[in-house]
């Protein structure tokens, strides 16, 4: 607890700085905004145009989509605002950035994620609230006090899943240096888990998103519990936390494990 | 205390697969090829004392540094800083030294400089009273007043490399590593880091490591030079010593009213010649000046000038890179 501390509030001021760099570019801040107002725009639109033409989707109604893409954004955006510095993990990497965490008496990683406060992603939140807040209205449905506290677990440990799945991918930057493509891969897949039940995508999908890449506990299957869906068992919806719990394991390993290869480039 | 013993560093290099999908393929089978880029090199470096540590390109200079400040771990053999470990207790390590590598920024880019240093001293745990006075100094001696409210990216190099050399001394620590510390820096600037290095090796009695390609950094700055090429060290004592023992070259510059003459004295190596002048080359073990100057008034030749000068530091320099086998790049 006592080495704990000083490295959290290392964490805060570390943020403190990155916002008032942030700051300093105020073109890139509004570009960045309207960038996320377009982007879920779009996406809440083809949601819309979708369930409209159709009805539902795969006997997902709109507000049941809205809801699940609403969980999605507001999971996406813990990682988006705290934990945008990892997609940088190959850059500093490759052109030895990384070093100067080493020279400090600080861990490297506190240093490494408190390099980047990304507030725009705090966009992102709202929109997700405001989806999840109308699409419960759409459903009718009402949540008791324990559902909504189970809302807020599913909300944590989706959070925690998708930074430990960017972590895990960065990490591979330790040993190949170029962890790009793995990023782009990653973005094609949950476009599509964000937004659509994916039962409709077959078995073979869903055993890649649960079981390999679980992107579909950060979404899917709390919505699954969530609206009392027959899509899945609940107790593999209940099984976020301990997912989460894993991968949280995982990604220290391979971080520990990348730290302790990493060499650094030049010579 | 810095101690070096036998330290090798081997780089695995990656030889990457091509083709499709070749980012996914190489994620889980590498070939890797080695290159040895520290050779089994031994020193060590007294408390207070203040060294270079010079080579060509791809010597391994930066690798030494990295090894001593906990970046790189020694592929084999050991090294020790302070009876630290830098790998193993990196973080106490990092409290004892200061690192600035010339080629990047440990600063912050967007910030004013002070809000770096703020937030160094936050990292460091330095006191108020210790902050206070190491920045007054530094501001002092590095003439830094006029920037320490600028973001680093409006910096001019010079003001930069001032400004990291200021923030990897803020936690007062015991050795300074320096990896090309005046690259690309004006002369003007150049100067002041010299000296004050200099000072702050004489009256703190910091022990100081400079990597460098620059002579000058190495004869104004330093007492000892450790000469590395190729991964293997090739000289390692004082300058005065490295001149006596490889400084044995002498150059004459003549100048004659003959147009074109013949000379050809044994023991002398024309370096250039125009129909008036010429230079040449002698090694004092085969000719003394003495010997020189009265072989060259002998001849039938009307002498208007002549010089001998001794070899300066960067062509001695040069001859011990060419020993270890090395042609410049």
């Amino acid at each position: 607890m006592k080495n704990k501390l000083p490295g959290l509030k290392i964490y805060r001021s570390l943020l403190g700085m990155s916002f008032r760099s942030m700051l300093q570019y105020r073109a890139d801040f509004i570009s960045g905004l309207l960038g996320v107002i377009l982007l879920n725009g779009a996406n809440i639109a083809e949601i819309g145009v979708l369930s409209w033409k159709f009805k539902s989707i795969a006997s997902w109604t709109a507000g049941e989509l809205m809801i699940l893409y609403g969980l999605y954004m507001v999971c996406w955006s813990i990682c988006s605002v705290f934990f945008s510095h990892t997609a940088e993990l190959e850059n500093e990497i490759a052109d030895g950035t990384f070093d100067k965490y080493l020279c400090r008496p600080l861990g490297a990683f506190v240093q490494f994620i408190g390099g980047e406060f990304n507030y725009v992603g705090l966009c992102d939140t709202f929109l997700g609230v405001v989806l999840i807040l109308t699409g419960k209205k759409m459903c009718g449905i009402l949540w008791s006090p324990g559902k909504f506290c189970l809302l807020l677990l599913f909300i944590l440990c989706g959070g925690t899943i998708i930074v430990c799945i960017r972590l895990l991918l960065a990490c591979s930057a330790f040993r190949v240096t170029r962890s790009g493509p793995l990023f782009s891969m990653l973005m094609l897949l949950s476009m599509l888990t964000q937004k659509y039940p994916i039962g409709i995508f077959g078995n073979t999908f869903r055993i890649l998103v649960t079981a390999v890449l679980p992107l579909a506990y950060v979404n899917y299957y709390p919505a699954v519990y969530l609206l009392e869906k027959s899509d899945a068992p609940a107790w593999l919806c209940l099984l976020s936390p301990v997912v989460a719990l894993l991968l949280v394991l995982l990604t220290a390993a391979a971080w520990k494990k990348g730290m302790d290869r990493y060499e650094s480039a030049g010579g | 205390m810095i101690r070096v013993q036998e330290a090798t560093k081997i780089y695995r290099v990656p030889v990457p697969s091509e083709g499709r999908f070749a980012g996914i393929r190489n994620l889980f089978h590498m070939n890797y090829t080695d290159r040895t880029v520290v050779d089994h090199i031994s020193f060590d470096i007294r408390d207070g004392e203040s060294v270079c540590y010079i080579g060509p390109n791809g010597a391994g200079k930066s690798t030494t540094v990295k090894m001593l400040s906990g970046i790189l771990m020694p592929t084999s053999g050991s090294v020790s800083v302070n009876g630290l470990d830098p790998c193993r207790n990196r973080k106490e390590n990092a409290r004892n030294i200061g690192v600035v590598f010339g080629q990047k920024t440990s600063l912050w880019w967007d910030v004013p400089v002070i809000d770096s240093y703020r937030l160094l001293k936050e990292m460091y745990g330095i006191s108020d009273a210790a902050f206070r006075k190491n920045l007054e100094l530094f501001c002092d001696l590095l003439e830094m007043e006029s920037f320490l409210n600028s973001p680093v990216r409006q910096l001019s190099l010079g003001q930069r490399m001032r400004a990291d050399l200021a923030a990897a001394l803020l936690h007062d620590p015991e050795i300074l590593f320096l990896d090309e510390p005046t690259i690309g820096v004006d002369i003007v600037a150049k100067a002041r880091i010299r000296e004050f290095i200099s000072e702050l090796n004489s009256t703190r009695g910091i022990t100081v490591m400079v990597t460098t390609h620059d002579m000058a950094d190495m004869e104004k700055i330093v007492d000892r030079v450790i000469v590395i090429d190729k991964g293997k060290i090739y000289y390692d004592g004082t300058v005065a010593a490295m001149k006596a023992k490889y400084g044995k070259k002498r150059r004459i510059d003549l100048t004659f009213t003959e147009e074109d003459p013949e000379i050809s004295i044994p023991g002398l190596t024309e370096i250039s010649s125009s129909p008036f002048s010429r230079s040449f080359s002698f090694h004092t073990d085969e000719l003394t000046a003495e010997q020189t100057i009265a072989k060259l008034t002998a001849l039938p030749l009307h002498i208007t000038d002549i010089s001998v000068q001794q070899t300066d530091i960067e062509e001695i320099v040069r001859d011990i890179y060419l020993q270890s086998g090395r042609t410049e790049k």
